[in-house]
Formats: C-alpha cells, structure tokens, sequence
C-alpha cells in the first residue's frame, strides 16, 4: 500500500467521524414546536408592551421627545446602529410606522405570513431600541437575538393561522385529507442557536455575579428587597428575621446560573436545569416584578422543551378528553366548507368525522342530520349544531380563541343560538350563494372542464 | 448547471458556516475587550453584533450598584413646596413603568443633557399650581442590613437616604422653556416626605 494511502484513510476517517459529530450537534431534523412556543410569546409580549407605550410613541422615540435625534445620534457610534426612525420626518409616519409594527407584532404571535412578518418585527424591534439606546437593556437583546434566529428559521409551520391555511387547504381537497407535521434538520439547527445563546447568557451571567461581592458573600438577594425598585416589605420583613433565606437565595441563584450551561444538554439532567431556570424567572417575575425580562427569557428556555414532551403532552389531552365523532353533511358545500375550517384548527386530531350521505351513523338517524350537524361523544350521547361547537371549542386546543362566543352567557344567548340556527336552516342557499360569487373566469373554466 | 448533489453539499456549507459565524459571535459578544487577541476578533464580528442587537455582556444584577429614585419639588407663587415622585404614577405591571424607570435613570445619570425637557415638562404639567422654580433631585440609596430593620430604622429614612439636587430651574409662564438657575447649588428637602 503507498504510503500516501496509509496517511490518507485515517484523516479521511477523522473528517468523516468530525462531520458525523457536526451533524448530530446541528442537523438533527426536528419539528418546529419549541420555536412556535416561543414565537407566539414573544409576539405577545412585544405587542403587550409597544401596545400599551402607543400615548408615549412620539415622547419616547419622536424627535420632539426627551431623546431628541441630535442626542441619539451621541449614542450611535458606527454605521451598523441603524434605525427607521432615523429616516422620518413628520409625527404620522412615527405612528403609521407604530401601528404597522403592533399588526406585524399580533400577525407573528398568531403565525399569519410569518415569512415576512417575522424581518418586520426584528426591523422594528431594532429600530426601536436604536432610536433611544437608552431604553434597551439585556431583555431586549434576548428577545432580538431569538428575533434574529427566528427569522432564518422555518417558523410558523405548527400552532399558527399559517398551518391553519395548509392544513385547510388539504381538507378542501379531501376532508380526510391529513398533512404531516413539518420537521427539518434547519429547524434542529436554529433550535440549537438558540439554546446555545441561552447557556451562553447563563453562564457569563453567573460567571459574573462571582466577580462581585455582594455574590460572594450570600447579600444579594436581601440588597435587592431593599433597593426601593424592588422593595417588598414582606420580604424585608422575612429576609431580615431570617437572613439564611437571603443566603439560600443568593448561592442558589448562582448555583442554577453556573450548572445551567454545562447540564441542560443531558437527557436526563434536563427537566430539572429547566424547571430551575423556569422557576427563578419566576420568581424574579412575582418578586421583582420584572415583567418583561422574566417572560423574555422563559420564552427563551422553551428551545429546550423537546418536541416528544409536547407530543405527549397532546396525547394524554387527546386521551383524556375521549373521541368525538362530527358527522355532517357531505352533499352540502357550505358544510363541508365548514368542517375544512374546523378541521384546520384541530391540530391534535381529536375530532374524527363522518359523511352520513354515504356512511349513515347508527346512533343518529338521518332525518335529525338532514336539519343540523351532530357530535357523537365516547360515552354515546349526540349534541346537536350549536351544542356540538361548544363542546368542542372547549376540548380542542386550537379552538379555544373561540371560547368566549360559545360561553360568555349574554354572546351566546343572543347572537350564537340564532346565528347558528340562521345557517342551518340556510346552509344550501349559502352553498349556492358561495357558488354564484366565483369569478367568471372559474366559472367558465369549471363548465369546460365538466 | 451544478448537479442536486454538489447544491446539497454547497448549501450544507454555507449553513455550517452561518452556524459557526453565529456561534462565536454569541461566544464572543460577553467577553471582555481588554485582551488584545480577543480585540482582534471583536473588530471582524462587531458590525455583525451590532446590526443584530447582539452586542450584551449579559451582566444583570452584577453588580448590585446603589439604589437611585428620582423626584422633583416644585415652588409654587405663595413659596409653598410640592414634591413628586413621577415613577409612583405608573403601576408596576405597566411597561410605561420600565420606559420611566429608564429615563430617570437617565436624567440623575446625565442632568445635564436631560434636565432642561424634563424641567420644562414638568413645570407645564403643573402649571395649576403657578409654579415659580423646580428642583430635580436623586435621592440616593445607602445600604441598610436586617440589624437596621430588627432596630425599628426606616430603610428610606433620613439616615439610610441621600438627596442630592441635580439642576434647579425657573418655571417660565405661558409653556415657555424652563432656564435653569446657576450658581449655588440650593439645601435638599428632607429626604422623607
């Protein structure tokens, strides 16, 4: 064998065993569930926070406010701090400006064109923050950097209107019709980033609480209590009459800060490192009152929630709540219209569905079915129409938005009860209706085709 | 036309590459920049950092620092003194208390830059009361230990508190800009309303 062979193969092996290694870190395909959560968190609490500071848009972040252009600029030392805001000249495009940013803000929690909705908020949330540097602090750059990653992402792809529109579109093709849950190797890997900036932040976060005395000598916890940002008399009270709390508090937040980084990668080391963070967030939640970093950074521990423990997670609700079977009818456009939409929505696939035109149900006769829909529940018993949605809405996650229509007493006794009974009673005249306002054009191809 | 094979491997690359790009750049973001190696590497990744909003030493609570509060007193015409807490306006679970917090943060940190609007501000706000003068104060947290509270002492008592005047200002009439006054830096308020 030449020589240059005998060289060759272990280094080849090496590169081999070195890319193997690569790919396991990065490229393990997973479904996009963890980022889902922690995209409609975000969502939420940027559109709950810019939302609530709307009276403040010009005072904050307005040439006329306390942080005039000329100030902010003082901050801005290269050319990469870039802001939109920068750009404007007249108050109302501050607040066009504001009020895209809210409806990009509410689109990318609820996952609607979360393909560009998504570079809308991270522009906006960059801008905000360079605008008046001032304001931003370690909570916001979390929330950019899970932005940032979200954006390389294929996000929206589960627990959004995105996948509503998918799987809907499926269903109006075939009612059975069941499309896969997504999951690719980019998703694990942009998982994997965000995971590893949240073990990066843990770390240099309780790296540098040892540097400083306070740290060391077990006081930080009560010098928190008694700053008057965070003061709590309760605590004061309890922290002074037992100050080994303070202690306790103290080396166990440095404790989960410094194991965090080195033991949330482990199987079975996991639930604990993260039911810790989530706990200490918590607390700094209910304590400190720290709304927004608290939530920021729970949603940036849900990167380490495995896809398996939501999937089992949806099981036993779907195991709980018992089969229902919708059984509805399939020569009515309207109808079947309807349950493409519900169907949509049904993300665990707990609702099972039955076309009494060519599979009659033994348990409702087809006169009964004739006037509305029913629901079948395990235990036997048939709710019909309005009854049969409110069932459901409360059962299946994905219609819980809908919860306040069906059992707010005044909505649903008023407009529910005879909306629903309006449709029923009109549901082929809607079919027909439906049919008559296609464009020409379909129309005319349909006639062709037929 | 390059074969699906090599556009698999080409774009496996450039994704590896984006990945180990971001991943140092998140290594390096916290460190510090006193070390000359780690400077050289900052220089190539600080565009990067920047643009994105990467750029955090993620240093919270650490250190602990002194507490700051900032409030105001105004005279009014009859010489009779108001003091006010802004920050106690804003419940705490309001986001516009977090903003707040920040710009008096920054107002006790640079009056100089700051106190002129937030003079005027406030002299507009409480134009009922016929201000004549302003005083922008920081009240200034000393450390109080469980000894202070089991001996009955106030954590924001006289002896726990430092107030120091940032600026003083004449309130001018009709919404005009508040001028600040020089000169002698004017006596605190007791520290305790």
């Amino acid at each position: 064998m030449p020589a240059s062979a005998t060289f060759a193969r272990p280094i080849r092996k090496m590169f081999a065993t070195l890319g193997w290694a690569w790919s396991q870190i990065w490229f393990q395909s997973s479904l996009t569930t963890p980022l889902e959560l922690s995209r409609i968190g975000i969502g939420a609490l940027l559109l709950f926070q810019y939302g609530l500071v709307t009276p403040y848009v010009l005072e904050f972040w307005g040439d006329a406010g306390w942080m005039p252009r000329e100030a902010a600029l003082g901050y801005i030392d290269n050319v990469w701090m870039q802001s939109v805001f920068f750009y404007f000249t007249a108050p109302w495009q501050w607040l066009v400006f504001h009020v895209f940013f809210l409806l990009c803000c509410f689109a990318f929690m609820v996952g609607w064109r979360t393909s560009w909705v998504k570079w809308v908020v991270l522009a906006g949330k960059i801008s905000y923050d360079y605008r008046n540097p001032l304001f931003a602090y370690g909570a916001d750059s979390i929330i950019i950097n899970m932005l940032f990653v979200m954006c390389f992402a294929p996000i929206g792809r589960a627990i959004s209107l995105d996948r509503v529109r998918a799987v809907r579109a499926a269903k109006r093709r075939n009612l059975e019709a069941a499309l896969p849950p997504y999951a690719s190797p980019w998703a694990g890997a942009c998982i994997r980033l965000i995971q590893i900036q949240m073990a990066v932040l843990f770390f240099y976060t309780g790296v540098k609480k040892l540097k400083s005395e306070e740290w060391w000598n077990g006081d930080a916890i009560w010098l928190v209590f008694t700053m008057n940002d965070y003061y709590s008399g309760f605590l004061v009270d309890l922290l002074a009459r037992q100050y080994w709390l303070s202690s306790a508090g103290t080396y166990g937040t440095i404790l989960i800060e410094l194991a965090f980084p080195f033991l949330i990668w482990q199987r079975a080391t996991r639930p604990y490192l993260l039911a810790a963070a989530v706990f200490l967030h918590l607390m700094f939640l209910f304590t400190m009152q720290l709304i927004f970093f608290a939530l920021a950074m729970i949603m940036g521990h849900m990167s380490f929630v495995r896809p398996e423990w939501l999937t089992s997670l949806g099981e036993t609700w779907k195991r709980r709540i018992g089969k229902m079977e919708m059984i509805y009818d399939g020569k009515c456009g309207f109808c079947v219209r309807s349950m493409a939409w519900l169907l949509a929505f049904d993300g665990l696939r707990q609702i099972k569905i039955r076309n009494f035109r060519t599979n009659p149900s033994r348990i409702v006769n087809n006169a009964r079915l004739e006037k509305a829909l029913y629901l079948v529940l395990p235990d036997g018993r048939a709710l019909p129409g309005f009854e049969a949605y409110r069932y459901i809405v409360l059962r299946v996650p994905g219609l819980w938005w809908l919860v306040p229509y069906f059992y707010v007493p005044l909505i649903s006794r008023l407009f529910g009860h005879p909306i629903y009974n309006w449709v029923a009673a009109n549901r082929t005249r809607l079919s027909a209706m439906r049919m008559s306002v296609r464009p020409a054009s379909w129309r005319a191809r349909t006639k062709g085709s037929a | 036309m390059i074969s699906r094979r090599w556009r698999v491997h080409l774009m496996y690359f450039a994704l590896s590459a984006f990945l180990a790009w971001h991943t140092i750049a998140m290594l390096l973001a916290p460190v510090p920049n006193n070390n000359a190696t780690v400077g050289a590497f900052r220089s190539l990744f600080q565009p990067y950092l920047t643009f994105i909003g990467l750029d955090n030493s993620w240093d919270f609570f650490s250190p602990m620092g002194v507490g700051y509060q900032f409030r105001y007193v105004i005279t009014d015409a009859v010489g009779k003194e108001h003091t006010f807490v802004p920050i106690e306006q804003f419940a705490w679970f309001q986001p516009t208390h977090r903003w707040h917090e920040k710009i008096y943060d920054q107002l006790m940190y640079e009056p100089d830059i700051y106190s002129d609007y937030h003079a005027t501000f406030f002299c507009r706000k409480h134009a009922d009361l016929n201000p004549i003068s302003i005083r922008l104060l920081a009240r200034q947290e000393e450390v109080y230990w469980p000894e202070n509270y089991l001996a009955g002492k106030n954590r924001f008592g006289d002896d726990y508190v430092i107030l120091n005047v940032l600026k003083q200002f004449a309130c001018q009439r009709g919404g005009q800009p508040a001028v600040e006054i020089r000169g002698a830096v004017p006596d605190a308020p007791p520290a305790t309303r």
